[in-house]
Formats: structure tokens, sequence, C-alpha cells
């Protein structure tokens, strides 16, 4: 306590030697350097490389078809990879306001791409859900790259109305508009999964942005009857899915996922020694992967993978309280809350906490376009850290970007010391 | 104002990222219960899909010909069964294994609900295709097990010789019923781990080997000679309608039995598809009185005894002769006098009840036991009988001496008498009949069975004066039929009237004959039990057979002609 208690006179002191020095002997030293963008970077390749093995490990095996490539799908994964990195490494250089502004154009591409997957003949149905379109044999699934234009987009929105989020018709009305727009389309998929996430990230951001709880409680308390009864009348698997919950070991896929978790213990069966991955857990590779990475590297494995997601939301939120300004507080909160709360129910799906839901573990499940979508999320972030870093780091932060750049109060700009 | 607002956008963005933690924090706790507390429950599920312990037995062992050609050969199948107890819906169950297995829908569910344990559902599946498809259904309760089939590539060509398997592939008849231990595959049990479509995967544990395969048995016995034999049996068959006819090729030098054939006969491998009565090998399981085949055992025991030689003269009483009151003899040809060499040329049963009473009742009883009637032969079939003779308590000279001098009054197997010529053959050595020539294991080693040593049973020029007078026999007497230009050809015709009660009911017509008679290489027996029509005598009905299996064997085995005047022009004039 008494190390909070003192720290903003030390810095105050020291920000002002600081400003003397600074005259006198030039560039800051470089111990003033944040390293967020570097961490957020190392956590997300370190899962990702997590992710490549394993996709390796569970694709790898024979399907007793016999005409396995063994490295085709990690060679297809690696591809993803690549192109990810590329375009994190793009956004990160793009101005987070410029996509700030964008985002409404984003948004609309995304509503349009959300309701197109919904007709048929656009969208393919697998597993009686319209959740992909098939491009050239690769499959698109537009509701992740929705997840990313809805945090930009929203961010965007929440700025912009931030002084009349309080009023009813012209703040709250719109906002929550959005929200339900979204929300409702990708339920009506159905990816149940999916729509819970999306209504969690884009809510906790609407009420952090400053929307009334006393406009917010009655409007859930309405909803929430129809929500439910529209979800069990229609979708039956739904039922079956809470009953598979009820009862883990009566349903295969958690039955499966729990006996790979369990059976490894606390060091693993080792490395490509799984057992569940030769056609008992379905959806090894990619909803069920986190089971075959905790039955081949035990509780170790899942444990380092789940303080890696930890460290993403640490790292992710400091980035968010040290962003410049509004829009990338809410932007990096929104991406940050994205990949933690996605990680977090697919863990607890597959661990049989939670209900099945067709949800992938980010940056480790196989699959391209969650990937992509998440690593250029990831290099929006990394973009809100850089302009936060640059501020502190170098000389520009006598003359804030920001301030140039956006419309909003200087005086929102964060004390970093303060936080 | 924007202080306040900013200090409250970070404190609930704080709380967020909490509440997130938190959640990391009770996952993570939940991850160490399912995978560090509840580890061995999970370990032991887990094994319980993963690991198998399958009883397995190797395959049954293959039996071959004595050029190692296979006459009986086992693969891998599969076989269906249901275990109804574990299904769980009868109607998904029937729906998909009908869909399958190609089996009505109903036969499943009546088997379903017949409350039985287990039941076999299919047996010696070979369509992958189905078995892939069961698999692919993944049905509770229906399991896939390995078994064998068990197939004779020849059908009935070996059929008597070789037996045939039940169900559960158990040797029953013939070599497959006698040596079924020998041929049995190595029962282990397989423990290994299976996918997810129960296919076996890598074995953990103990024997990561299949069990061995049971022991090749090669047999004495040649395709090729089989099948001139069986040609002949089955055109004796067709051509007298006799109610049965068997065959035997024999090797008179160590006992190998090279051919042996029934009719009626059956298909080794749909043997239930033939009545019982087919099944039986009665080359070794039936007794027929012989007849005059007979003779030369009897004539063997006098010129041992050198109570008679061959060219004395013994009067025929002209066809007609009352011994002592019995009830009188007949020839079918009367004569007056003849040499006893022509005495069985000519098959004379008067001529040769006479040297049968000079012979006596106690060496014609000692005699027989030494040419080993009466008494197994011990070849190794099962099911062989002993034949019968009358006991020397009931020996009578007027009646049983008169009739077994002619073969009546004594019963006695085809391979009795054909080990019997065979002695006459190579020089009066009883040989020990035989179907198996050696067992080779998995591993290939060689085991062969416990070889009897031959007995010297009559002398050396005994034989040679019975080979002559046989050779006559052939040569001008009643087994012209078997004569093979070129080639000497010994052998006795036979033709015994069968009794029922008191009535003559067919008759039980046979020749036996080897050749080169000199050097025989074969001793060949074909016997008609029961002919009715019109032609019955042996030098008729079984003669002419008996000559071409002689031929052509001779010819496949090398064996060149021996008399100077066969002219390779005068063998083509013969076989037109």
């Amino acid at each position: 306590m008494s190390a909070t208690a003192t720290a903003p006179f030390v810095s105050r002191v020291r920000d002002r030697a600081r400003g003397v020095f600074a005259k006198a002997a030039g560039p800051p030293p470089p111990a003033t350097v944040r390293y967020d963008s570097l961490h957020l970077v190392a956590i997300v390749l370190t899962l990702t490389g997590i992710g490549l093995i394993m996709v390796f490990s569970t694709t790898a095996v024979a399907d007793g078809s016999g005409l396995v490539d063994g490295v085709m799908q990690l060679k297809r994964q690696a591809t993803w990879v690549l192109v990810s990195v590329l375009s994190l490494l793009v956004t990160a250089r793009i101005d987070y306001h410029v996509l700030g502004r964008l985002g409404r154009y984003a948004l609309a591409a995304a509503a349009i791409a959300l309701l197109l997957v919904l007709i048929p003949h656009i969208g393919a149905r697998i597993n009686g859900a319209r959740r992909w379109f098939l491009v050239a044999r690769l499959s698109i699934q537009p509701s992740e790259i929705a997840k990313v234009a809805l945090a930009v987009g929203l961010a965007d929105l929440l700025v912009r109305k931030h002084d009349i989020l309080g009023d009813f018709k012209k703040g709250y009305v719109p906002v929550m508009a959005l929200i339900g727009f979204f929300v409702g389309v990708i339920a009506i998929e159905p990816d149940i999964g999916t729509a819970v996430l999306v209504l969690c990230v884009t809510l906790t951001m609407a009420i952090v942005a400053g929307i009334r709880f006393r406009h917010l409680v009655p409007t859930l308390l309405l909803m929430m009857p129809p929500a439910m009864l529209a979800l069990f009348l229609k979708f039956e698997h739904i039922g079956n899915r809470l009953s598979g919950f009820r009862n883990p070991l009566e349903s295969y896929h958690t039955l499966h996922s729990l006996v790979a978790l369990g059976s490894g213990g606390v060091f693993g069966v080792g490395l490509g020694n799984g057992r569940e991955k030769l056609n008992f857990l379905p959806a090894k590779s990619t909803d069920f992967i986190f089971s075959i990475l905790g039955e081949e590297l035990g509780f170790v494995g899942t444990a380092v993978v789940v303080l890696l997601f930890a460290a993403f939301i640490v790292v992710g939120l400091r980035i968010a309280l040290r962003a410049p300004d509004r829009l990338g507080f809410l932007i990096a909160l929104g991406l940050t809350l994205f990949v933690a709360l996605q990680a977090a129910m697919n863990i607890a799906v597959v661990t049989a906490s939670m209900p099945t839901k067709g949800i992938s573990l980010p940056f480790v499940s196989m699959g391209g376009s969650s990937i992509i979508a998440l690593s250029i999320g990831v290099g929006i972030v990394v973009n809100v850290a850089r302009q936060s870093e640059t501020l502190v780091g170098s000389d520009a932060a006598v003359a804030p970007r920001s301030n140039s750049v956006s419309g909003i109060d200087a005086s929102l700009q964060p004390e970093p010391r303060a936080l | 104002m924007s202080d306040v607002f900013q200090t409250r956008e970070r404190l609930l963005a704080r709380m967020a990222g909490a509440v997130l933690a938190t959640v990391f924090v009770l996952l993570l706790g939940r991850l160490f219960q399912v995978q560090v507390v509840e580890n061995s429950f999970f370990k032991h599920k887990a094994s319980a899909f993963h690991r198998r312990v399958k009883k397995e037995k190797g395959l049954r062992g293959t039996i071959v010909d004595r050029t190692g050609a296979p006459l009986a050969l086992s693969t891998p199948c599969r076989r269906v069964v249901i275990h109804p107890g574990r299904v769980k819906s009868i109607d998904v169950a029937a729906r998909s294994l009908s869909w399958a297995c190609d089996v009505p829908e109903l036969k499943i569910r009546d088997e379903l609900r017949s409350g039985r344990p287990y039941v076999k559902l299919l047996d010696r599946v070979e369509d992958n295709e189905m078995i892939r498809r069961l698999e692919g259904l993944r049905l509770e309760g229906v399991e896939i097990e390995e078994t064998e089939k068990r197939y004779y590539p020849h059908g009935a060509l070996f059929s008597h010789i070789l037996g045939f398997v039940g169900e559960d592939n158990q040797g029953l008849e013939g070599i497959e019923g006698k040596f079924d231990g020998a041929l049995e595959g190595e029962l282990g049990a397989l423990d290994y781990e299976q996918d997810g479509s129960q296919h076996r995967f890598f074995s953990v544990g103990l024997p990561d080997r299949t069990p061995d395969p049971g022991h090749e048995i090669v047999l004495a016995v040649d395709t090729v000679i089989q099948s001139f034999l069986d040609r002949e049996v089955e055109e004796a068959y067709r051509h007298y309608h006799p109610d049965s006819v068997s065959g035997v090729v024999l090797n008179p030098w160590d006992g190998a039995v090279l051919a042996l054939a029934n009719r009626p006969n059956f298909d080794s491998n749909r043997f239930l598809d033939s009545p019982r009565e087919t099944w039986r090998n009665r080359v070794v399981a039936d007794t027929y009185a012989p007849g005059s085949s007979f003779k030369p055992v009897v004539a063997s025991l006098a010129l041992e005894r050198g109570l008679v030689s061959p060219d004395e003269t013994i009067f025929c009483e002209n066809g007609r002769w009352s011994y002592d009151g019995r009830a009188p003899l007949s020839d079918t040809h009367p004569h007056g006098s003849l040499a006893f060499r022509d005495v069985i040329v000519e098959s004379s049963n008067i001529g040769m009840a006479k040297v049968g009473l000079r012979v006596g009742r106690d060496a014609l009883h000692e005699g027989f036991r030494r040419f080993g009637f009466a008494q197994k032969t011990g070849i190794d079939l099962p099911g062989e009988a002993m034949g019968t003779m009358t006991r020397l308590a009931d020996w009578t000279e007027k009646y049983t001496t008169v009739s077994v001098s002619f073969g009546q009054e004594i019963a006695v197997t085809p391979i009795q008498l054909v080990t019997a010529f065979a002695a006459i053959a190579n020089g009066g050595y009883r040989v020990k009949p035989r179907i198996v020539e050696k067992f080779v294991s998995p591993h290939g080693e060689v085991t062969y069975p416990v070889r009897v040593e031959p007995q010297r049973i009559l002398p050396l020029a005994v034989c040679e004066s019975l080979r002559s007078i046989l050779e006559d026999v052939v040569n001008r007497g009643t087994g012209k039929p078997a004569r093979i230009p070129g080639y000497r050809v010994a052998g006795k015709t036979g033709t015994a009237e069968r009794f029922v009660g008191r009535h003559v009911n067919g008759y039980v017509s046979s020749f036996c004959g080897f050749a080169p008679a000199d050097q025989p290489a074969v001793v060949v027996l074909i016997m008609l039990n029961g002919v009715h029509g019109a032609e019955y005598f042996g030098g008729t009905v079984a003669a002419p057979g008996v000559k071409r299996v002689l031929e052509d064997t001779l010819l496949y085995l090398g064996i060149p002609p021996t008399e100077v005047d066969a002219s390779p022009v005068a063998w083509l004039d013969s076989s037109d």
C-alpha cells in the first residue's frame, strides 16, 4: 500500500528531473521505453507456435483411408500463420484512428457478409449450421471477421456518441441496435457460442464506455425470456448439448474430451503420443485441440496455455489503459476481451464446464479465417501500444500525435505512471 | 468531468479484466481437477476405449500333397457377432446392421429379441467393404471377430482323405480330424490398442506377434495320380451303378498311399450338402468279402510251406465238387486238371479249395494274421475297421477252410487287401500304409510320423513265383482287360457274392494289380460293392479301370516299358 501511495510522488519528481536532464542530455534513457507491444506479440507467437505443433500432432495421424499426407494440414496451417504474421505486421503500421474512421464501413461489410452467409447456396451448411463461405476449397467464417470489425466499429461509435451515451434515444438505442443486430444474425446461423461471446464483449465495451445501467438492466430483463424461448424452441441441438453438459460422461464429445484431458495427468502422455486423436475425439484439431494438448502435454501444458492467455489479458488491458485516447482504449479493450473470452469459453467447453459450442481456441486451433482475423486484431492493438510507447519513449511526447489526429479531449491522455 | 469518466472507465475495464482473470483461475482449477485429481479415473476410462485384449488363434495349418500343391488351406476372415444385451436401441441397430450387412431387418430384430447373450450374425465374412461399413457404424454391442475360412481347392477330389472342419474350424474327419492338434493354430492373447474405428494400432505389453499358424502337413498323396484314380472310380460308379466304389493306389515299397478315392463322395467345402453316408471313407472303414482276389494270399501260404508247386497238376472236378457233404462248389468255367498256376489264372474255386485244405486251418489262420487281416493296418486315417475272420475255435475245415480259400467267410477292408498285394509285389514285406509324409512346423522344423520297419512275412522265392502267376492272370487269364502293351502287369480279379441273409444280393467285384511285375512301382485296387447288372466279373468291371490308372501312373512316374517287343508303333496301335 505504501508503495502505491508514494508512486505518484516519486514519479512526479522523476519526471521533473527527466525534463531537466532531457534538455541537457538529449534523448531520454531507454529504460522508459515500454515493451507492451513486444510482449503481446511474443505471447501471440508462442500460442501460434504451440498451435502449429498441435495441429501437426493431431493431423499427422492416419484416418484409416490410407490416403493421408501427414504434413498436408501442417503446410496449410503454416501458410495461414505466415499470412497472419504479415497481416499483423501490416495492421500494426496502420494508425488505428484511420481504422476507427473506417470502422463503420467495416461494420457494414461484416453485416452484409453475415446476412449473405445465411442464404442457401452462398453460405455452406456444415453440421446443420450456415457459418461458412466456401471459396476455392477454403472455408471462410464471416463471424470471425465481424468480431474485429465490431471491436473497431463499436469503439468508434462509442467515442463519437460519448457525450450523449446517457441519452436513451440518441446514445443508448443506436449502440444497442448495433449490438443487437450482430448478435442476432450470428445467433440465427446458428452459432450461439459466438453470439454469446459477441454479446458479452460488446456489452462490456458499451458499459465501460458509459451506457447507463438504468437503461441496460430493463432491456436485458425484457429480452431474456423471449431469447431463451427462441433458443429452446428453434434449436433442438441446444437442448441436446445442455443435457450433454449436465451428464458429461453421456455425451460423446465431452466424454472423449475429458478422457483426453484426464488421461494426460501432470506431464501428459508425451507429444505425439495422444490416443484420443485416433478417430475418437471429434474436431480434434479445431475446437477440441486443447484436449489433445492436455492429453499429450499434461496439466503442465494446459497450465502454460492458460497462463499465456492470462498474460494476454494483462498485457492487452495494460495497453488499453495506457492508450493515447479513448478510441485506442476501447479498441484495445474490445479486442483483448474477444481473444481472452473466446479462449476462456473454449477451455470451459472442453473441460465440460460449459455446454458445447463451436468455438475455437484463439491462435491454437486449426483454421485460416480465425487466425488471420485474430492477427489483424492483435495488429491493431499493437498499433495502439506503439502510439503510447512513442508518446512516452521519445520526444514525440511533447506533441502527442493523437491530439492532431483525433478529436478527443486532450485531457483524456493517460498519465502512464498513474495507471 | 472527463477525469471522473476516465477513472470510471478504467475501473470498469479493470473489473472486466479481473472477472476474466478469475475465470482463468477457475479454469485452471478445473483443469487441475480433471487432469491431476481425477487422472486415474480418466486413465481407466481411456484404457477402456483404447485397449483391447483379444484371444487370437493362428491360422490352421495347410495340407499339401507330396509335390507341395495345397489341398486344404485357411484364409483369415471375420465374423460379425452381436451381444444383444449391450445394444442400446434395437431400432437403430436393426436398421443400420441391415444396411451394412445386407441381412433382412426383421431377422436382426428377431435375433436381438431372442434373449440369447451372443448371436453370430454373419460368419466367415470376406467382404472388406462390409466390414468397413460396420466399423463406421460404431454400434455398441456389435463386434467383429477374427476367424478363418478353410478352403479345399480340389473340392471333392480328396474329400475322404482330408475330411473337413466344423463350424469352429475343428477338424472332424480324415486328416483334418486325425491331426487336428497338429493343424490347429497357436492360441494366444493379443493385447493391443485400437483407434476410434476399432482398427488395431500398436501393441502394448507382451506378445507383439500374432500366434503361430498350425503345422503344415505334407501328404504322400499325389494330386495327379489321385485324379487318375478318381476318374476311374467315377467311371466305374457311373457305368455299373454299384452301391459304392473304392480305389487305392499304394507304393508297395514304403506303404505310401498315393491315391485314395470312394464313391459316393462329397465336397469338403460343402460337406453338409451331402448325406452323412457319403462321408465314410470306405477304403478303411468298410469290410467286404474279397472273393477271388484273396486267392493269392492263400496260394502264398501253400507255396511257402512247399505244399504245392506252381506247375503241380490239380484236378478241378470238371467244375462241380462236393466236399465232405458240404453243398457242392462250382466253377464259372469248368476244368478238368489244371496246373496250380492255372488254378489261379482261371480262378478255379475247387482247385483253390483243395490247396487250402492242404494248408489247414491253423496255418491259414496264422498266415492271415501275418498278412495283417483282422487287425488294423495302422493307416493314419480315422475310423479304420479291423475286418473279421472266423475265430480258431469256430473254424472248421469243412466250411471255413474251404470258403476262405476263395475269399468268402472273411471280411477285409480294401486297404488290408491292397497291403497284402503290396507284400507280394515288394518281395515279401508287410508295410504299414500311410497318408502323411511329414509335418512341417511354422518355423520350418520337419518331423516325420513314426515309421514301422517293413516286416518280412514271405520268402522272396514265393513272391517271385506268385508274381509270375499273377502276371499270367493278366496275360492269359481272367485279368486280360488289365493288360498294358509293353508293360508287365500282374494282378488278380475278384468276384464275390454278397450275401444278405441266405440270398445273394449283388457282387463285390474287384481287381488288384501292380506293374511292372518284376519291380512294381504301384499297387492299384479298385473294388465295386453291390454290382447288380449283367456284367459283374471283377475282370470286366474293375480291371479296365485299374489298367488305365496303372498306364497313366507309369507314364506319369516315367517308368519305361520293359518288354522288348513294345515298339512305339505297337503302343500307338493299342491305344486306338
